[in-house]
């Protein structure tokens, strides 16, 4: 059955019809084209023809006459859209007239390098002009290494290599920086949170070294649809761009199906689980050969409904369904994009690996199980259906959580709104302190420098007082160690320090995956039930010291949850505001948390029945952090202590879950505690914190736009169907009949607050 | 209750256990094993011969304050002194002696040596020298790191060379970071003499490469680039047998019979450095200065040493030595010292299988088949299981002296050995050869009867 078919036959079901909280038709759009520019050098008008190219989309013809007008761009584009020629264009042509030109691209993962150089190979080989276009990675070999640095006109690599293998070594790749005139950043939305403040820090090297070399380089950017791309490119460049927003691409129909699952259980609020709604969806678009891919949130979900999806599909199809996810090692990716995109694999369970624009060919449907943290992963995910032509399918399943339910009340939000911003913060103090080593190391800083910040002169001042820099006669500071600072800073910290999960069962060990230590804690801890490619195994021992955990293959019927107990400690008050009367006080500043895993529950698969529990002994994780903590005058309500715990609960349960919406980030990015009597006032206290060290300003953004946030959260709260407070909005651990009235007051305190005060 | 960025970071780093930053130095202020001698530190450091005398000289002819904080004070009393160059102000010092003053086995002076062209030549791949021993420049650094990244940097230049009847080292000190130009532009000067040779160790991979980086990160260009000849090659060559591991060191005892005596390790020289710039101190800097020293001089010995052996002057140590040096002058062309060589080499009583297996293929291509099938027979006869020269006069046999008998005979054998190893492909392509001759000898059996023209 074609697709269309399947469409109109749910269109005629009044039960699916039910549960649709919108139906929305984006209609096919036609081409937007303009001519080939003039100036275009002939050698690469001729090599556009040779591949039937005769003219341009109009954003690519305006990102290559801005990028020829001497602008830096922001390409902000759908997944598909022919963003790739915005750069090579402009790239190849100022090569084609001046062989001395030198580009740099920025991919942040191999595998889309690996794609980009074959595309751009393609163009490049149509030129009589031999352009040298190279990747280079950890994975080049060493004899080749000299000729890139001397030859390559291209040099195409991601930030990890850049940071520890090309900057710190920039002398040798004198040729490249004197003739540096275009950096590529591609995928640019992805150098967010922790990872995009590294990145931004790299490119300030980046600049201060060509800066050394006479050169300064015109930056091409692009990036998925995000609210902020001016900001986004100016955080991570330093510099403004001109964006480049309006596609000139043709699109398919696409229809787009917000599905918010039944409620089963009306007292509590419960709904069908958003799992086995996919579960029963996707199946149907697998058996009517309808190749779909589905993203799930965490990797536990894509082993379950990728099992689930094998078991319900009839016998043929079952080896055409699989999971992908960050664990799988790369061979085992790499073959799964393969197959994928030769039509192989049918459906495909993912996490937001596949979000990057790894070329898998073009899918019918695109399933999202579950608000993946923000509305331009959203859209990416949707990208992922139809890609130029012919009609697609995208289908957001809505899970219990309060921000999913809040999405599928507001449709407008997700279908209309502008997508959230991204944002990162490079002057997190430690991770530009590391930078700032780096770049000492590359170059000495003059006293006056000032390297993002205008705190530089006190950051270098400290780091000679603790005889890392020397100041030399001429004022400048210089590298004093004999070791190179580069090494010891990951720009990922999860890929820093891994725990390995080694299969100890067969005759040999074998490493069938990795994880980060944090995610290890609750999920790698003794007994905990680790599923990988659709087989359960259970952790017998984790060596937490040398990162290993040891696993067997297992038959069970269910899965752990772990939970993390956590201690706070106020260190410093940055930024404080009063709240007189009803209003709490807002704070933010520096705090101390300690963590450490506490006990796992054991659930049952399908029916999520709870088995049993076990105690995890794992040593307590330190965090210094940023928070932002709210507290509340005990004379608001005269409420018992444990009814304050609970009112209290479930506002941190939801204002997490407002916030991770308003800041775009994981809810898993930022924390939340509570205290009854907090130490310093011993009031009561929300905290909500960031889950890196030193903090990545999600805190004080929240802080910023408490208001904002707290309205949120009490529309999320007030939107539950549920009627005295349920999982899905003020959270699992809330006891109390008035807990969701107590809840919505709290919110109300600060949501309201502001406006008496505006008006 | 507000705190400074300083309490800030300095908690934060503490939560996040680097303080100190990572990859600090944790070194002492003023390391350790500083404690004896007097400015100067003869006592404690021995430098080989020459050089003792020369920093001794140097030390106690200016007025030294050992210990003085001051960074000036501190480097005249090491024998520094300040010049003024084309970028700037720079530390330098000289150490002198007499030409004829003995290093080991060799002297200082003997880089006029003759057979110096035909080191050159060995060490380096292109390029030419003038030929005048005073355009051979030895060049040794002390740097920061073993890295060659931009931000480490040699803070230590060491170029030894003859001036008339003098041995000279000049070192100069980067005093100061702001420094560094003032004396890369001195060295470049040095080293750039038109038709000049740079002579390191390990350079190629080293010091040569970091050189360059720092003058690259400078912008000044090194025009008329020197050539540069790198010891460490030649010497691998001729000694890699003896020695485990062929370094400056064991080269030093091992050529020419000196042993250093409290010698800084390398490794140490960075930290040394950094304590000197905290806070100067002579104790500091003087054994990095002699280190730097005496490895100037070890590089000035072997250089004489290797031509000494070039030139036939000296032997070389045994087999091996014979027959690297027979491969080199056959590089040279010049065949009959080569034969000379290589005959020497298959008679020394240190010769092996690679020894005879060398001389052989050398005499092969030379077409001195005799000498060539006697080392052949002579393997087969020494070592049991070779096939290989059993293999090679099959060959001789068949297609030179045409004697299909011996042939039949030599390829018998080795086909039997073979067999011995389970070498499978030798094997197969012994019977291939051995069913060929087989063949011939059907065709014409009266070559049964010639006489074998070997032995």
């Amino acid at each position: 059955m074609e697709l269309s078919m399947l469409l109109d036959e749910w269109r005629r079901t009044p039960e699916f019809m039910a549960q649709v909280a919108a139906w929305h038709v984006e209609p096919a759009r036609p081409a937007v084209w303009r001519p080939l520019p003039g100036w275009l050098h002939p050698e690469l008008a001729a090599a556009l023809l040779a591949r039937g190219i005769q003219a341009l989309y109009s954003h690519q013809e305006e990102a290559a006459a801005r990028v020829h007008a001497g602008q830096d761009v922001m390409v902000v584009t759908p997944t598909a859209s022919g963003k790739t020629l915005c750069y090579n264009l402009p790239v190849l042509d100022a090569i084609c007239k001046d062989p001395s030109v030198r580009a740099l691209y920025l991919f942040p993962t191999k595998a889309l390098s690996q794609d980009q150089v074959a595309e751009l190979g393609d163009l490049a080989g149509h030129l009589r002009t031999r352009v040298h276009t190279f990747t280079y990675d950890g994975d080049t070999p060493l004899h080749a290494r000299q000729k890139i640095r001397e030859a390559g006109h291209i040099v195409v690599t991601n930030p990890d290599m850049l940071h520890a293998a090309i900057l710190p070594h920039h002398t040798k790749w004198l040729r490249l920086f004197e003739g540096l005139r275009y950096i590529v950043i591609d995928e640019a939305h992805l150098y967010r949170g922790v990872f995009g403040s590294h990145v931004a820090n790299v490119i300030r090297r980046l600049l201060r070294v060509c800066a050394h070399y006479g050169a300064r380089p015109q930056f091409i950017l692009s990036s998925a649809t995000v609210a902020n791309p001016e900001d986004l490119a100016r955080s991570l460049t330093g510099r403004g761009a001109a964006v480049i927003a309006e596609s000139g691409a043709p699109r398919g129909e696409r229809h787009v199906v917000l599905y918010n699952p039944p409620v089963v259980h009306p007292q509590l609020g419960v709904r069908r689980s958003a799992l086995q709604e996919a579960r029963r969806l996707g199946g149907r678009l697998l058996r009517e050969r309808i190749a779909t891919i589905a993203f799930v949130k965490t990797r536990n979900q894509v082993e379950l409904l990728a099992r689930y999806w094998q078991q319900d599909a009839p016998e043929a199809l079952r080896g055409r369904i699989t999971g992908y996810r960050g664990g799988y090692l790369p061979g085992e990716r790499r073959q799964i994009e393969r197959a994928l995109r030769d039509g192989r694999i049918l459906g495909v369970v993912s996490t937001n690996a596949l979000e990057l624009g790894v070329d898998i060919g073009s899918l019918d449907a695109a399933i999202a199980v579950g608000f993946p943290g923000s509305i331009a992963s959203l859209r990416q995910q949707f990208g992922r259906a139809g890609r130029r032509h012919g009609l697609a399918l995208a289908l957001f399943i809505a899970n219990a959580s309060a921000v999913d339910q809040y999405l599928a009340n507001h449709p407008d939000s997700l279908l209309s709104a502008s997508p959230e911003a991204a944002r990162l913060h490079p002057d997190n103090l430690l991770i530009l302190m590391d930078h700032l080593k780096c770049a000492a190391y590359e170059l000495p800083f003059a006293a006056e420098e000032t390297f993002g910040v205008e705190t530089t002169a006190e950051l270098l001042e400290y780091l000679a007082s603790q005889r890392v820099l020397h100041r030399g006669g001429d004022g400048r500071y210089h590298w004093m160690a004999d070791a190179l600072p580069s090494h010891a800073v990951s720009l990922r910290s999860a890929a820093q320090d891994n725990v390995v999960i080694v299969d100890v069962h067969g005759a040999r060990p074998q490493v069938i995956g990795e994880m980060d230590r944090f995610s290890a804690l609750t999920m790698l801890h003794e007994e905990a039930i680790y599923l990988h490619q659709g087989r359960s195994y259970q952790v017998e021992k984790l060596d937490w010291e040398n990162g290993k955990a040891f696993v067997t293959p297992v038959e069970a019927d269910y899965y752990t949850d772990a939970e993390l107990a956590v201690r706070l400690a106020v260190l410093d008050v940055l930024a404080e505001e009063p709240g007189g009367g009803a209003a709490p006080d807002r704070r933010y500043g520096e705090v101390m948390v300690n963590a450490v895993p506490t006990l796992f529950k054991k659930i049952k698969f399908d029916t999520h029945e709870n088995l049993g529990w076990g105690k995890i002994h794992l040593p307590e994780v330190e965090l210094h952090t940023m928070g932002f903590w709210c507290s509340w005058p005990l004379s608001l309500r005269p409420w018992s202590r444990t009814e304050w715990e609970s009112a209290l609960l479930g506002a941190a349960h939801v204002l997490r879950q407002a916030a991770s919406l308003y800041c775009m980030c994981a809810p898993t990015d930022l924390h939340t505690a509570i205290e009854v009597r907090d130490v310093l006032y011993g009031l009561p206290t929300v905290y909500l914190y960031d889950a890196y060290p030193g903090g990545v300003g999600l805190a004080e953004r929240v802080y910023r736009a408490s208001r904002e946030v707290f309205a949120t959260a009490r529309d999320m709260v007030a939107g539950c169907p549920c009627h005295a407070g349920c999982p899905s909005c003020i959270g699992p651990h809330v006891a109390g009949e008035g807990a969701k009235a107590w809840v919505a007051e709290l919110l109300a305190t600060v949501a309201d607050a502001g406006t008496t005060v505006e008006v | 209750m507000a705190r400074s960025l300083w309490e800030r970071l300095q908690r934060l780093e503490a939560s996040v256990r680097r303080a100190g930053g990572s990859g600090a130095p944790d070194h002492p202020a003023h390391p350790a094993g500083t404690a004896a001698g007097p400015a100067g530190g003869a006592g404690t450091t021995h430098v080989p011969d020459a050089a003792a005398a020369a920093l001794a000289d140097a030390a106690h002819g200016k007025d030294a304050k050992p210990g003085a904080p001051d960074a000036a004070a501190v480097l005249r009393a090491l024998g520094f002194v300040r010049e003024q160059g084309a970028a700037g102000w720079y530390w330098v010092r000289r150490l002198r002696c007499d030409r004829l003053t003995a290093h080991g086995c060799v002297r200082l002076g003997e880089v006029d040596h003759p057979g110096l062209v035909k080191v050159v030549q060995a060490a380096a791949r292109v390029g030419a020298w003038s030929g005048r021993p005073e355009d051979v420049f030895f060049y040794d650094t002390e740097s920061t790191g073993l890295g060659t990244g931009a931000g480490t940097f040699p803070f230590l230049h060491g170029v030894g060379y003859l001036a008339e009847d003098e041995w000279v080292m000049e070192q100069w000190l980067v005093a100061d970071y702001a420094e560094e130009p003032a004396v890369l532009q001195a060295v470049r000067e040095r080293l750039c003499a038109p038709g000049a040779v740079v002579m390191t160790f390990n350079g190629k991979a080293f010091d040569w490469p970091l050189l360059q980086s720092r003058l690259r990160l400078y912008r000044m260009d090194f025009a008329g680039e020197p050539l540069q000849a790198d010891l460490m090659h030649p010497c691998r060559r001729l000694w890699r047998k003896q020695l485990e591991k062929v370094s400056l060191g064991r080269l030093e005892t091992h050529v020419l019979g000196l042993t250093r005596q409290g010698d800084l390790p390398g490794r140490e020289a960075p930290a040394r450095y950094f304590a000197f710039l905290t806070a100067p101190r002579a104790e500091d800097l003087e054994p990095v200065l002699a280190h730097n020293a005496a490895d100037l001089c070890a590089l000035a010995g072997l250089a004489a040493v290797l031509a000494r052996l070039y030139t036939g002057e000296q032997p070389p140590d045994g087999a091996h030595g014979y027959a690297a040096l027979g491969a080199w002058h056959a590089e040279w062309r010049e065949h009959e010292v080569a034969d000379r060589c290589y005959r020497a080499a298959v008679h020394a009583p240190d010769a092996d299988w690679r020894v005879r297996w060398l001389a052989s293929l050398y005499f092969k291509r030379q077409g001195q088949w005799s000498a060539a099938c006697a080392v052949w027979a002579e393997m087969a006869d020494r070592h049991p299981w070779t096939v290989a020269p059993l293999v090679e006069l099959a060959k001789f046999a068949e297609h030179h002296a045409r004697d299909l008998a011996a042939a039949r005979r030599w390829t018998a054998l080795a086909l039997e050995r073979a067999a011995a190893r389970h070498d499978r492909s030798a094997v197969d392509e012994l019977r291939h050869r051995l069913a060929r001759i087989e063949r011939k000898l059907a065709a014409a059996p009266d070559m049964l009867h010639s006489v074998p023209s070997v032995r």
